[in-house]
């Protein structure tokens, strides 16, 4: 046993594909040419998780995200598409964590407490924001254009994030 | 301690100018809001930074000081004390010379300050000391974005190192001894009559002869004072000298040539010093190594302590020079004038042939011990056969006595074998 499987740990694989059908899931109401773009996006990660490739998990997720684009276009709702995208991104995060947690410990390690911190943190991130997101659209939505209110959320985000470096 | 950028997030800032550029083409303002999770998540990975990591790591080991073989079980203990710490990768520093054969050195953990985790896994027991290295402890921050690597050493109190120091043992039943002079009662029997147990010769007394050496028997028959002379048994001085060169680290069946010259050199030592001989050891190799000849039960654990845990015979190759000719002289300085060498080795070089060679030449008694590791039916092996061959044959020319020992077999049998062949 001197040898170590140097593939992705289940636990994070496993969440990973669970939120990304998630996120294909928000586009199933009602399904639009954007659920047939996401969905072999999950099923190119799925592959990509099984075999311990990043290039068909990121690729994988990115099709799923473009999916999620092409949908909010058609809905009269943003949440849905909101909490896909927010999925979508969190699906990759964990699915690279399992990836590299693999690389580096390798599937005999316990690595339970690892991944579940990072899932529920990266989790908790994209929550916010798509709840973040919608409320703040929901409260002004009226009178003022939504691509003002965007860049308006963009711009508090990047002044946020440049004041902190 | 090196900090890195993992640029696992490198991509993200693409999702919000994709949202922005299909929003703003197709006048969709859902498609742009949708890009705030790209510049959310983007913030989120820039938000944190390396984790410092304050880490108090203590080991323990089921059996400090375990026989070769026994299964030692190390548990690993780390204490976060110092901030939260949510993605913590650690891979234990197992001794180099020691294989896991069960759990796994390594855990992927999160720490809150206070908290600790712990793992263990077992190791299979080698001959020799087995210090721990330090911990590798790779620490990220939550995203992932940024990472810090550090060594973190086990607590001083807590680090024990397996010491595995097999006791002194043998199934060889004596060893074969080539003749010599030298005056201790010991088991080399001599052609030279004198007292010991062995009927040798009758002579005439002479004065001062011991009275429990008169025939009194002949004195009563014949009333003539004759003395019985016995075969005179002595003790031998043997050397053992254990080739550990880098040359000698080839491995038969998971275990190096090495460690079969010091499996051997144990059973010899332990049996020639059951008949009363008298015994050191030396290495020959990088780490100069001497125990000089001596007899009795503090140096039987010398010797034992010596072949497990000396530097000299270290069960990982070792990483300094060697210098053959200065060994060579170090030796012949060191050796007493009378003493035989048993020397262990695969002769996988002509180096230690010459070595062999000249140790017989400036006269002492050498028999050569050597494990036969090569293997394979490649047509390296098969040259490497052939010129060992060659150089045992040339060694034996040169009067050396030579056993030429399969490991699979037990060294009592091999040592028979040879015998049976020097006899003819």
């Amino acid at each position: 046993m001197s040898a170590i499987t140097r593939r992705p740990t289940r636990l994070g694989s496993g969440i990973s594909v669970l939120v990304a059908v998630t996120a294909l899931a928000t586009l199933l109401a009602p399904p639009s040419v954007g659920t047939l773009v996401a969905a072999p996006g999950v099923a190119l990660l799925g592959v990509g998780l099984l075999r311990g490739r990043r290039a068909p998990v990121t690729a994988g997720a990115a099709l799923v995200f473009v999916g999620v684009l092409v949908h909010a276009t058609t809905t009269a709702d943003p949440l849905l598409p909101l909490v896909g995208a927010a999925a979508t991104v969190v699906a990759w995060d964990v699915g690279e964590h399992a990836i590299s947690l693999g690389e580096q410990l390798g599937r005999d390690a316990p690595t339970r407490q690892a991944s579940l911190t990072h899932a529920a943190a990266s989790g908790l991130v994209g929550l916010a924001t798509a709840g973040g997101a919608f409320v703040v659209y929901t409260a002004t939505s009226r009178g003022q254009p939504l691509a003002a209110l965007v860049l308006l959320l963009f711009a508090a985000v990047v002044l946020t994030t440049a004041l902190r470096r | 301690m090196t900090d890195r950028d993992t640029n696992r997030w490198r991509g993200v800032t693409a999702l919000t100018f994709a949202a922005g550029a299909l929003g703003v083409a197709l006048q969709e303002p859902f498609a742009l809001l949708v890009g705030v999770v790209g510049v959310a998540f983007a913030a989120y990975a820039s938000a944190g930074t390396a984790p410092t990591v304050d880490l108090r790591v203590e080991r323990t080991v089921s059996d400090p000081r375990p026989d070769p073989g026994d299964e030692v079980t190390v548990t690993v203990t780390v204490t976060s004390e110092g901030r939260w710490l949510p993605d913590l990768r650690l891979v234990d520093g197992v001794p180099d010379a020691l294989a896991v054969v069960d759990g796994s050195p390594r855990l992927g953990t999160a720490l809150r300050p206070g908290r600790r985790a712990a793992f263990s896994y077992t190791v299979r027991a080698q001959r020799g000391r087995h210090a721990f290295d330090p911990l590798h402890v790779v620490a990220r921050d939550f995203s992932g974005a940024s990472e810090r690597e550090v060594r973190v050493e086990a607590a001083e109190d807590a680090d024990p190192a397996i010491v595995c120091a097999p006791p002194l043992t043998t199934a060889l039943d004596g060893v074969p001894l080539r003749r010599q002079t030298i005056q201790h009662t010991g088991h080399v029997t001599t052609d030279v009559g004198g007292s010991g147990l062995e009927f040798h010769t009758t002579r005439e007394y002479r004065p001062g002869d011991s009275l429990t050496r008169i025939d009194w028997k002949r004195r009563a028959k014949t009333g003539e004072f004759t003395t019985i002379q016995f075969r005179e048994e002595q003790a031998a001085v043997v050397v053992l000298l254990v080739d550990t060169r880098d040359e000698a680290y080839v491995r038969y069946d998971d275990t190096s040539a090495v460690e079969y010259g010091v499996r051997g050199a144990g059973e010899v030592a332990a049996a020639l010093l059951d008949e009363g001989d008298s015994v050191g050891l030396a290495s020959f190799g990088p780490h100069w190594t001497w125990v000089a000849p001596g007899l009795g039960r503090d140096h039987r654990l010398t010797l034992r302590d010596t072949l497990a845990l000396d530097p000299g015979f270290e069960p990982t190759p070792p990483d300094r020079q060697f210098l053959s000719a200065l060994t060579v002289r170090r030796l012949r300085k060191s050796l007493p004038g009378d003493a035989q060498v048993f020397v262990f080795s695969p002769v996988l070089d002509d180096d230690i042939a010459d070595a062999v060679r000249r140790l017989e030449a400036y006269g002492h008694a050498t028999t050569l011990i050597s494990p036969d590791v090569v293997t394979g039916s490649s047509s390296g092996a098969t040259v490497a056969r052939i010129e060992r061959a060659a150089r045992l044959r040339s060694l034996r020319r040169a009067g050396v006595r030579t056993v030429d020992w399969n490991p699979d077999r037990p060294l009592a049998a091999a040592l028979a074998d040879a015998e049976r062949g020097w006899r003819r």
